[in-house]
């Protein structure tokens, strides 16, 4: 199963490399006339051809990229500095994992135990508000939620959230005053997915012959839920959680530029801004891989947490 | 022709020709069972009526600053005016269309694309199947706003292009649950029959398969739709979706009113409000209709 998974990821991960590379070459007519305008002299368009490899075949040119990708060289900016786009991605890949990370933790947190507890409750009050709420989470934009937040709280109270960012290893009381706001509203979305998600699955398990057994037996409640249900219903919640990390990883870009962190997701916006596209498919990589890793990092983790699953499938 | 291969093609006829009333008739019964659901239709017949006549109907010109600056709602503008005096109703009324243009222009792409892939997949599977199934993982991986992003730099954003850039990307994620949808019909019976029947493939599938595949269909595109509309405003309140102040979108409207949320909240209010409402119409929608076209749902819940 882990080692399926790991060769499944593994294709996944040279089809991502093979699209993100296609992107710029797919451009009809003449690249460099695209990316850096009418205006560019014929020496500029010389240097970017040489620059993006445009003038070798197209296998050498993929088997090239992918042997820099391979060295965590991503090529270097299309702006005036020339800058290493691998060593700029470095550099603000602390706040986007810890954003990312934290996210994923809430929504686990809120999500799951928000679902079974409506499962249990199935009809009642609790059940109706608990769904509501869910279904808001996934209606309403976590950008507008931020932006009217936001714009209460400078109002009101003159709060604005902390700009800029300290290391976590320097300051991480700063990161978590950072970190929590826009991670707990980028959470929101999944949350609710998660929890849609882990009452219909617990209602259906909870139908099964087995545990009408485990409640015949007087088994206390508590055991019966967490033991003989959860566990059971949590699979396909497994498979919704994979599902929702594009959404995740993808919210980051919209989460840091609102609260004004550095990270990747920043960096990719001012490239698309400043049309730098060597730094832009370098972001788009490294956000396709962050997905797939963290898919196959919640899968492996399942297998180890579900006994059907730890043998050879 | 065979006597039951008549038979089947009158039974097929006969389907389509009582089409209209069934039709009609459905829609009072998902009203009645569905309330939310018929709720939500109306709000999308609404926004879609809206954004046909909306321009014609807004009091005021969207890009013309008339009015004085961040004026509260009042009689003469209805939702208030933003930094530059204009009219914020007639800017609601005008990113109606942008975000309606958007959102069926790229499902439509994303329907027959990932019908076709889907139907291919699903109906052939095996080789076929794994290597297209290994593409649309790939894509997959990618979040929608990072690959949305990373086109909009090779083609502009124009209108014209997000429509086809979204549509493209959706139909990865929706290719996979036709896929799903053909892959349990053709183990039924009745394709059996037919194939026996000497029904050919291209026929089978129209005709067949793909019938039976409506209902999830529907529902994807449905939920793909509010999808849409979503990753356009977000482009946009990032600042590099479309930017033509003559054509306001309400992402653009949120970004723009976010600048000043500290001053007047209430401008952030209306964009947000209508991508939400929208957005949340279309979730429903779409929730409403699988109960309803699910025969596995329609008993209690």
């Amino acid at each position: 199963m882990v080692a399926r998974r790991a060769l499944l990821s593994l294709i996944t991960v040279w089809v991502v490399t093979l699209i993100a590379f296609s992107l710029v070459r797919l451009i009809p007519g003449d690249v460099t006339l695209t990316l850096l305008g009418e205006s560019r002299t014929e020496e500029q368009a010389a240097d970017l051809r040489e620059r993006l490899g445009l003038n070798r075949s197209f296998v050498e040119q993929y088997v090239r990229w992918m042997g820099d990708l391979a060295r965590g060289d991503f090529g270097t900016s299309l702006l005036p500095n020339r800058a290493k786009v691998g060593g700029q991605i470095a550099e603000r890949l602390e706040p986007t994992l810890l954003l990312m990370f934290t996210a994923l933790l809430f929504s686990v947190c809120t999500g799951i135990p928000i679902g079974v507890i409506a499962a249990i409750r199935q009809g009642t009050a609790l059940d109706f508000v608990l769904r509501s709420f869910s279904i808001l989470g996934l209606s309403i934009p976590g950008f507008y939620i931020a932006t009217q937040l936001l714009g209460v709280l400078a109002k009101q109270w003159g709060w604005i959230p902390p700009i800029g960012w300290v290391g976590i290893g320097e300051d991480p009381l700063g990161v978590i005053q950072r970190i929590w706001m826009p991670a707990l509203i980028l959470s929101l979305g999944t949350s609710a997915q998660l929890m849609r998600m882990s009452r219909a699955m617990m209602l259906e398990v909870l139908r099964q012959d087995y545990i009408r057994t485990a409640w015949a037996k007087g088994l206390h409640e508590r055991k019966v839920i967490l033991r003989h249900a959860l566990r059971n219903a949590l699979l396909p919640v497994v498979t919704v959680l994979g599902l929702s990390m594009a959404f995740l990883v993808g919210g980051t870009v919209i989460f840091e530029t609102l609260f004004g962190l550095p990270g990747i997701g920043t960096y990719m916006v001012n490239s698309v801004i400043a049309r730098d596209y060597v730094a832009v498919q370098g972001a788009t990589v490294v956000f396709a891989l962050a997905v797939v890793l963290i898919n196959l990092f919640v899968d492996v983790s399942y297998t180890f947490l579900d006994p059907r699953l730890r043998g050879n499938r | 022709m065979s006597v039951a291969g008549d038979q089947l093609f009158a039974a097929e006829r006969r389907a389509g020709a009582s089409r209209p009333s069934r039709a009609w008739r459905g829609l009072r019964r998902f009203a009645r069972r569905q309330p939310l659901g018929a709720v939500c239709l109306v709000v999308v017949v609404v926004l879609i009526i809206l954004a046909i006549v909306g321009p014609s109907i807004a009091p005021y010109d969207p890009a013309s600053s008339d009015f004085d600056r961040l004026q509260r709602p009042n009689g003469t503008n209805w939702f208030g005016t933003d930094e530059l005096g204009r009219d914020t109703f007639s800017r609601i009324l005008n990113g109606a269309r942008v975000s309606v243009a958007v959102g069926f222009g790229a499902t439509s792409i994303t329907l027959v694309i990932a019908t076709t892939i889907g139907t291919i997949s699903g109906y052939y599977r095996g080789w076929v199947d794994t290597i297209i199934q290994r593409f649309v993982d790939g894509v997959m991986a990618f979040p929608t706003l990072v690959l949305l992003m990373s086109l909009v730099v090779i083609t502009g954003a124009g209108l014209k292009q997000l429509i086809i850039i979204l549509g493209l990307i959706g139909s990865a994620s929706s290719s996979r649950i036709v896929r799903s949808a053909v892959l349990g019909v053709r183990e039924n019976a009745y394709i059996e029959a037919a194939r026996s029947l000497g029904v050919g493939t291209p026929r089978l599938l129209l005709r067949h398969v793909l019938p039976n595949c409506f209902a999830p269909i529907m529902v994807s595109a449905t939920v793909g739709l509010g999808g849409v509309i979503l990753a356009e405003a977000a482009l946009s309140f990032l600042g590099v979706g479309i930017n033509d102040p003559n054509h306001p979108t309400w992402g653009q409207m949120l970004n723009r009113a976010r600048k000043f949320a500290n001053v007047e909240p209430i401008q952030a209010l209306w964009p947000g409000m209508a991508i939400a409402i929208t957005v949340f119409s279309f979730n429903m929608l779409g929730d409403a209709l699988r109960d309803t076209l699910d025969p596995r749902l329609r008993g209690g819940r």
